[in-house]
């Protein structure tokens, strides 16, 4: 069959951005992986301290990436903690039982929310502190808590929209048998709709965990610091993997220290890479349990 | 053949149904004697099933859906106001699809495991404690003969099953809550011959302990299936037909065409 030369043109340009995306992830964490193997190990992570006295925060660590790695995951958990439920309530509401004007305002509420740049919302943080100190609470300072609530806001909308398409997602048809078989509206919703739908609001909020982990504008006004050591609690400064390698990129002195910035990339491309595992196992996990083998 | 008794089963008076202002339904009347399994024929887009849809108040899932009319079923545990829906019998309409169990054309099961698919309704829906749940799946299964062929792979996902053990273990989890009247959407347009005729002889046994409902599209299949004919055309039930013994399938197809032409005629007269 002769195809004609627009036809062949578009399948030649598609087959070669099928390419172009493994080849540009492959080049970006090969690079990323050779300039940090060298560094790669524990003295990275706890520099001359002994691992054992820095994990269980015996000694402080200053010249590795143990603080921020401590930092990191503390401030995503907070964050998280504080983000899905209403995130993922809202998209299942937006979906479900909102009105169609109850779906216009919120729906356009989130996408303004979801075109914030991330440095507006370490602003926002960093002026509401400003806000406390001057009423009510003298002695507030940015920290912890502070910059979990800013990212907690920035990662919102992923988890609204991802929450409602995958409601939006459940096929009608399952909905009418669930009515026919006598489940009310919300026993459908708990007992059919959210478990068929919890692949999607999982993968949201994979994605939402990522993107508050790499986040580097919101915490830059909100608590973060270069050498605070080990999170002293809710409220004190910390030490972030992002920061890290925002701070060393920017301000390395030699050649030593820009490889210990490769290595907090790979780090949190690794920590990252585990989250996505960690999700795919529950993800498993849950669907053999709800679905029965496959 | 069938004992017909006095009271019908299902009594429809003057209903109409539309969805956005398009009338779909338009003024239908129907009794359909109890015993035996009633089946509704006509051309696609005559009705049939938004008709068996009113039955279970199921057309209200569907938006912008108005009823207007009567309709009241009468089964052995009592009468039930369907339309409108208050009244001394009416039921809200979970209670009432609980009552009056429903199979659709395409298989619709849950994505979860062939127990579940049953135990969950049963759990949830009807308040079936946990320790009941084995024996009353088991018994569903059964009764939808359907238990030989997945017994000892219950945890499987149902959704592996083919299309025929599909379409069965919805039949079983309709049959699991004890439904008085079941209502049945084309239950085998989905189907291969062979699997079609196995849901067929099933419902026949069925139908001998429970009023049995159906959309049907094939005369040949009506004609087997049987004891009761109503056929549709344009929103309207034209004919019925409660002895359909010696009937043809040509009888029948000329009964639908001619009910076609008295409503081109009729339109035609209006016009």
């Amino acid at each position: 069959m002769k195809h004609s030369v627009p036809f062949l043109c578009f399948r030649a340009l598609s087959r070669l951005s099928a390419v172009l995306v493994p080849c540009l992830v492959l080049t970006l964490m090969g690079y990323l992986f050779w300039r940090a193997f060298p560094v790669l190990g524990p003295k990275l992570l706890f520099g001359r301290v002994a691992p054992l006295d820095a994990v269980l925060g015996r000694v402080p660590v200053w010249d590795g990436l143990w603080p921020a790695c401590v930092g990191t995951f503390w401030l995503v958990l907070i964050t998280m903690l504080l983000a899905v439920f209403p995130g993922v309530g809202c998209g299942i509401y937006l979906s479900e039982l909102a009105s169609p004007r109850q779906k216009r305002c919120l729906g356009a509420a989130v996408d303004m929310l979801a075109g914030m740049p991330s440095i507006v919302m370490g602003l926002f943080g960093f002026m509401l502190i400003l806000l406390l100190r001057r009423t009510v609470m003298p002695n507030a300072n940015t920290g912890l808590l502070l910059a979990a609530c800013c990212l907690a806001l920035l990662v919102l909308p992923v988890l609204v929209a991802s929450a409602r398409e995958a409601m939006a997602a459940v096929p009608a048809s399952l909905r009418l048998a669930a009515a026919a078989a006598g489940f009310s509206r919300s026993q459908a919703l708990f007992h059919l709709l959210l478990p068929a739908a919890a692949r999607g609001i999982l993968g949201g909020v994979v994605l939402a965990v990522g993107r508050a982990a790499e986040d580097t504008a919101v915490i830059l006004f909100t608590g973060v610091v270069a050498n605070a050591g080990l999170p002293s609690g809710l409220f004190g400064k910390f030490e972030a993997l992002s920061f890290d390698i925002y701070y060393i990129s920017s301000q390395y002195q030699d050649q030593q220290e820009l490889l210990r910035g490769f290595g907090a990339a790979a780090f949190l491309l690794l920590i990252s890479c585990l989250l996505l595992a960690a999700a795919r196992v529950l993800e498993r996990g849950f669907r053999r349990k709800w679905q029965g083998k496959a | 053949m069938n004992s017909i008794s006095s009271v019908p089963v299902l009594c429809v008076r003057d209903l109409s149904v539309s969805f956005f202002d398009r009338p779909v339904l338009s003024g239908v009347e129907l009794s359909v004697p109890s015993g035996g399994i009633a089946v509704l024929v006509g051309r696609s887009g005559s009705g049939k099933t938004t008709l068996l849809r009113a039955v279970n108040r199921l057309n209200e899932e569907v938006p912008g859906c108005r009823t207007e009319g009567t309709v009241k079923l009468h089964l052995r545990r009592g009468s039930l106001d369907v339309y409108p829906g208050t009244g001394p019998d009416a039921v809200p309409s979970a209670e009432l699809r609980r009552r009056v169990g429903m199979v659709f054309q395409t298989p619709q099961v849950f994505p979860v495991s062939v127990f579940r698919n049953i135990a969950v309704p049963l759990a949830v829906a009807l308040g079936c404690p946990r320790s009941e749940l084995d024996d009353r799946v088991r018994d569903a299964l059964m009764r939808a003969d359907l238990w030989k062929e997945v017994d000892g792979r219950l945890d499987m996902a149902a959704e592996r099953l083919s299309g025929g053990q599909q379409q069965r273990l919805c039949l079983a989890r309709a049959l699991a809550l004890e439904p008085d009247v079941l209502l049945l959407d084309e239950p085998t347009a989905s189907l291969d011959v062979h699997a079609a005729r196995r849901v067929e002889d099933l419902l026949l046994s069925l139908a001998e302990r429970l009023p049995v409902i159906m959309v049907s599209h094939g005369p040949a299949q009506s004609l087997r299936l049987a004891s009761f004919l109503a056929v549709m055309e344009e929103g309207r039930v034209r004919r019925t037909v409660s002895d359909t013994s010696g009937m043809t399938e040509g009888d029948l197809e000329r009964m639908i065409d001619d009910a076609d032409r008295s409503d081109g005629a009729a339109r035609g007269q209006g016009a």
